[in-house]
């Protein structure tokens, strides 16, 4: 048997003897590709007869290269996904069987060759006509006029991905075949062995959520879990599958299984056959394993179904569960489910001491904060209180100043300070009044370091709104390199590698539907923005606290961003420009022929004034209040007053600035608030917007009196 | 040669087989006896290198047969349990077994197949049990094999094809000097065609020795006396099963013809008469000895 004759003469054998896979591989692959292809197409053509022929072919093209025909189609992939299972199912599933275990183990043919030929049968009896059908495809598509984008390059990505994939899941399925003597075992653990990484990761990142206060996700936790998944990695068509690292990572991981299975198939026992699982030393580690996982698993399961407090009663029941199936399965009988009852105890043991552990956090997770020469980077997350459409605030760079690691150091010692806050109280928060202000008076913050050792360290604060907590904010989000190192903001894309720009441009009196001008051209655009950029830095936090920008800029830049040379893009709205930065202004005005407008009454048709909330308003005296409420004497929401009078809508408008302008200010921007009326303007346009006041500007005696008729 | 030194397999905590050892001589026609769940099968099966002793070791020809290609292209196993893939007929494993056994003899596989009277066309499945297992001999005689491993192959099979199949082997033997390993319950077929026998009890060998040589040292005495049974006088033989009905008394006796002649004759009995015994019955006496006494059983 060693000839490459012989081999090739067996291969075909080993076919033969399992032609239902090749048939099923022709004739559903032929369904979900050329088939599928066809009719989708022509049914797109159907429904396009009135549009010029290039404008179809254009249309179907591009349904044929980006969906039907690439890597994304999803019925080639789970056409994959059910082959190459079926396949590893079909042919080692003879080693449940000791009567075939026999017959084939007493052939004089090598476990190692009889492994590398069985596995080629299952390669052999899949990919060929899964190429064949995805070829017939193409001409399909390329028949009906739709092959105007399919290139050598498209298919053999496709071709790549499908086959790259099929190895993955074949290996996997086999893997599980070996594992046990039991074909019902076998797909339980093909479904573990998809699962298990993911749903460990997600299990570990929520009992940490769960038991310690200042835990944050990990991103490690959170890559495995999203990444680490076959099958949602090979469904995600988003970046990830179609990078050439994730595709030969994918490969080494299918040729390291291959090494694997070769293996565990020479060295396993053919009396294994029949038992639920090969290898018997897995038995207890992968019951253990298992249980605790169920254990959490139902934990996680009975807190979303009824709350906080019966996490414990999730444990107790997953654990018991688990390792009862567990003992009926390795045993083979339904009366064995409470055999090794000490080990079952053990276990729930050790998932109530594990959860006890870390909440008593004894090794004082929370309280740690790393010691400032250790630290060679900071960044954190906060939405600034009260800081309107601005106010999130993060870095997509570390922070390295020794001042700002300084106050990150401070933020962190209040946070620690604070731990008794009752945001951390589960039941508090899941039975929390939302009505109360007790949680607007809290705020998180997430904190992240990077260690000179190259580690990293997160955790998460809830803090009460204070002084303190406002000062230590302010005296990051002001400095320089907050500034240039902040996200979604101007300084968050390469300027030097833009590809594309287009700033809309707005002034205080224009609302979101009005554009007052428009910079497309790249160039001016990049000009304007690094001239912004540099004027940005000499913002003041006295001004930022006061003073309305005169302009807001939207900006999309579309940039190149990876070596590759693939291309993003990002959109920053709400881009205030002050009346200090006077070089932007001038270049605004230069390429856009903008200037700043302030908001009048030119175009202001009407005003509705709005009343809310009259009696419970502490803005108003008592007497004032019982007016009010005397005018309006139904109780439907409609308290409004219409207004259009010129001279009194011209007082309504000093200090006031429209909803969209005031997205633009600084989060530190102080605005007068919890007033009992709204203030809708009705332009000439017909469009609409609400006003808004900064603090102390509010027009409230004004708005009374027209309210009471003294107006 | 076939040599089992100390072959031992467990299957959990069971010991399936306990520390076997044996010597099987080329050309030879060696019968596998032994009670229900002795080991005979998982012996069979570690010989042929389906299963790989936990201790000991299995040799053909001074090499281990487990995982050995070139060797175990000499042996072909006819299991208990058949299997056959779905829908083959016996051309096409025919045809399968040609792959793997380079010198299958296809002549003689369409000569026996018609011998037989079987439809090489027709589906293995659509046989009987019998016909099956004439499948599996045949295969098994044409593969080219020297070493043929047969767990209860007879089984099944009518007189017939019973005589057919023992011709065959004994005409192999002759021939190609191939040599039969054959576990069987039924001791009567083993007799006909067995020249050496081993028999397993409980997972050991309780003894492998030549078939003559074993009906030459085991012997059914019946004797009767004028005076009680004279103990004394017959301490010197190897009692090994005593039985009285009335006055008449039936010894199996361990040792040569001549030995137990002289020692009954010294105790002046009024009757004896040595008898052979079968194999049947040298299984039953052996088996007694180490406590498997059917009587006892039903008791």
């Amino acid at each position: 048997m060693t000839s490459n004759r012989s081999f090739f003469k067996l291969q075909r054998e080993l076919i033969r003897r399992n032609l239902i896979l090749p048939v099923l591989s022709g004739v559903g692959f032929f369904f979900a590709l050329p088939l599928f292809t066809l009719m989708m197409l022509q049914n797109q053509i159907s429904m396009r007869t009135h549009l010029p022929e290039s404008e179809v072919k254009d249309y179907i093209s591009s349904i044929a290269s980006e969906q039907l025909l690439s890597d994304m189609y999803p019925g080639a992939k789970l056409g994959i996904i059910i082959m190459a299972s079926l396949a590893a199912f079909m042919l080692f599933r003879y080693l449940h069987s000791g009567k075939q275990v026999d017959f084939f183990h007493s052939l004089p043919i090598s476990r190692g060759n009889l492994f590398v030929q069985l596995y080629l049968t299952g390669f052999m009896s899949v990919i060929p006509f899964y190429v064949i059908m995805y070829f017939a495809a193409v001409v399909c598509a390329v028949a009906v006029g739709a092959g105007l984008y399919i290139t050598a390059g498209l298919i053999f990505k496709t071709l790549a991905v499908n086959i790259v994939y099929f190895l993955l899941f074949y290996s996997l399925a086999i893997l599980a075949v070996i594992l046990s003597g039991n074909t019902f075992i076998s797909a339980c653990i093909y479904a573990i062995l998809n699962f298990a990484i993911p749903v460990t990761a997600l299990v570990i990142d929520g009992l940490c959520r769960l038991a310690l206060d200042t835990y944050i996700s990990s991103s490690t936790l959170s890559y495995i879990a999203s990444n680490v998944f076959p099958i949602a990695s090979y469904f995600d068509n988003s970046n990830n599958i179609r990078t050439i690292d994730m595709l030969a990572a994918t490969f080494i991981v299918s040729i390291v299984l291959f090494v694997l299975n070769k293996v565990l198939f020479t060295i396993r026992k053919s009396e294994r056959a029949g038992s639920a699982l090969s290898f018997y030393k897995t038995k207890s580690p992968l019951k253990c394993y298992l249980t605790l996982m169920c254990g959490y698993g139902f934990m996680f399961l009975f807190m979303a179904i009824s709350g906080y407090s019966w996490r414990y009663i999730g444990i107790f029941f997953g654990v018991i569960l688990a390792h009862a199936v567990f003992e009926a399965l390795y045993n083979f009988d339904i009366r064995s489910l409470l055999k090794n009852w000490k080990t079952m105890i053990a276990l729930l043991v050790v998932a109530f001491g594990l959860l006890a552990f870390l909440k008593a956090d004894i090794i004082s997770y929370d309280k740690k904060i790393p010691n400032e020469a250790n630290i060679s980077g900071v960044s954190f997350n906060v939405s600034y209180p009260n800081g309107g459409y601005n106010g999130y605030l993060n870095t997509f760079n570390d922070l390295t100043d020794a001042k700002n690691i300084s106050t990150i150091l401070k933020l962190a010692e209040y946070g620690v300070n604070n731990l008794d806050n009752v945001m951390y109280n589960e039941d508090y928060v899941a039975n929390m009044d939302i009505t109360s202000s007790e949680p607007y008076n809290n705020d998180s913050i997430d904190i992240y370091y990077t260690l000179k050792n190259g580690k990293k360290m997160s955790r998460r604060y809830y803090v009460p709104v204070t002084d303190e907590y406002i000062g230590y904010l302010d005296d990051i989000i002001f400095t320089e390199e907050f500034v240039k190192n902040q996200s979604n903001s101007i300084f968050d894309f390469p300027i030097d590698k833009l590809i594309g720009a287009e700033i809309d441009i707005r002034t205080q009196a224009a609302t979101s539907s009005d554009i007052s001008g428009t910079v497309i051209d790249k160039n001016k655009a990049t000009e304007i923005i690094k001239t912004l950029r540099e004027e940005s830095l000499t913002l003041t936090k006295e001004q930022a606290q006061t003073e309305i920008p005169v302009l807001r800029l939207d900006i999309d830049v579309r940039y190149i961003d990876s070596e590759e040379g693939y291309s993003t893009g990002s959109s920053i709205q709400y881009v205030p420009v002050y009346s200090t930065y006077t070089k932007t202004l001038a270049l605004i005005d230069e390429y856009a022929d903008v200037t700043p407008e302030p908001l009048t009454v030119d175009n202001v048709a009407s005003m509705d004034i709005s009343i809310y909330d009259i009696i419970t308003s502490d803005k108003l005296s008592a007497e004032t209040r019982q007016k009010i409420e005397a005018l309006f004497t139904d109780d439907s929401e409609g308290r409004t007053v219409h207004i259009d009078d010129v001279n009194i809508m011209s007082k309504i408008l000093e200090n006031a600035m429209l909803d969209e302008v005031s997205n633009s200010t600084h989060p530190v921007f102080k605005f007068g608030n919890r007033y009992p009326f709204s203030i809708q303007v009705n332009f000439k346009n017909n469009t609409q917007s609400n006003l808004v006041y900064p603090d102390g500007k509010f027009p409230l005696e004004l708005l009374v009196n027209i309210v009471l008729g003294n107006q | 040669m076939i040599c089992s030194t100390n072959a031992t397999k467990y299957f959990d905590s069971l010991c399936a087989v306990d520390h076997v050892s044996a010597e099987i001589q080329t050309g030879s026609v060696f019968g596998l006896i032994g009670s229900n769940g002795a080991g005979k099968s998982t012996f069979l099966r570690m010989l042929s290198g389906i299963l790989k002793p936990d201790e000991g070791s299995i040799t053909i020809d001074d090499e281990e047969i487990f995982e050995n290609v070139p060797l175990k292209n000499r042996c072909f196993y006819i299991s208990d349990e058949q299997f056959f893939f779905s829908g083959i007929t016996p051309l096409e494993l025919q045809k399968h077994y040609s792959l793997y056994y380079p010198s299958f003899d296809k002549e003689r596989y369409k000569k026996l197949m018609n011998a037989f009277e079987l439809d090489e066309k027709r589906k293995i499945r659509t046989f009987s049990k019998g016909m099956k297992k004439q499948v599996s001999v045949i295969m098994g005689l044409c593969s080219g094999a020297e070493y043929l491993f047969c767990d209860e192959t007879f089984d099944g099979l009518d007189p017939v094809a019973r005589q057919a199949v023992k011709s065959l082997f004994a005409e192999d033997i002759a021939e190609r000097g191939i040599t039969p390993i054959i576990a069987s319950h039924n001791l009567r077929e083993l007799e006909d065609i067995c020249d050496h026998i081993g028999l397993l009890h409980r997972g050991g060998i309780l003894f492998s020795r030549d078939l003559d040589d074993m009906k030459l040292g085991i012997h059914k005495v019946q004797v009767i006396w004028n005076k009680p049974f004279p103990e004394s006088s017959l301490s010197g033989l190897d009692i090994i099963h005593k039985d009285r009905r009335g006055s008449l008394y039936t010894l199996t006796v361990r040792g040569t013809r001549d030995e137990v002649q002289n020692a009954i004759s010294q105790t002046e009995p009024t009757f004896f008469e040595l008898l052979p015994l079968s194999l049947e019955e040298i299984f039953i006496s052996e088996t007694e000895v180490i406590g498997y006494d059917i009587k006892s059983l039903l008791l």
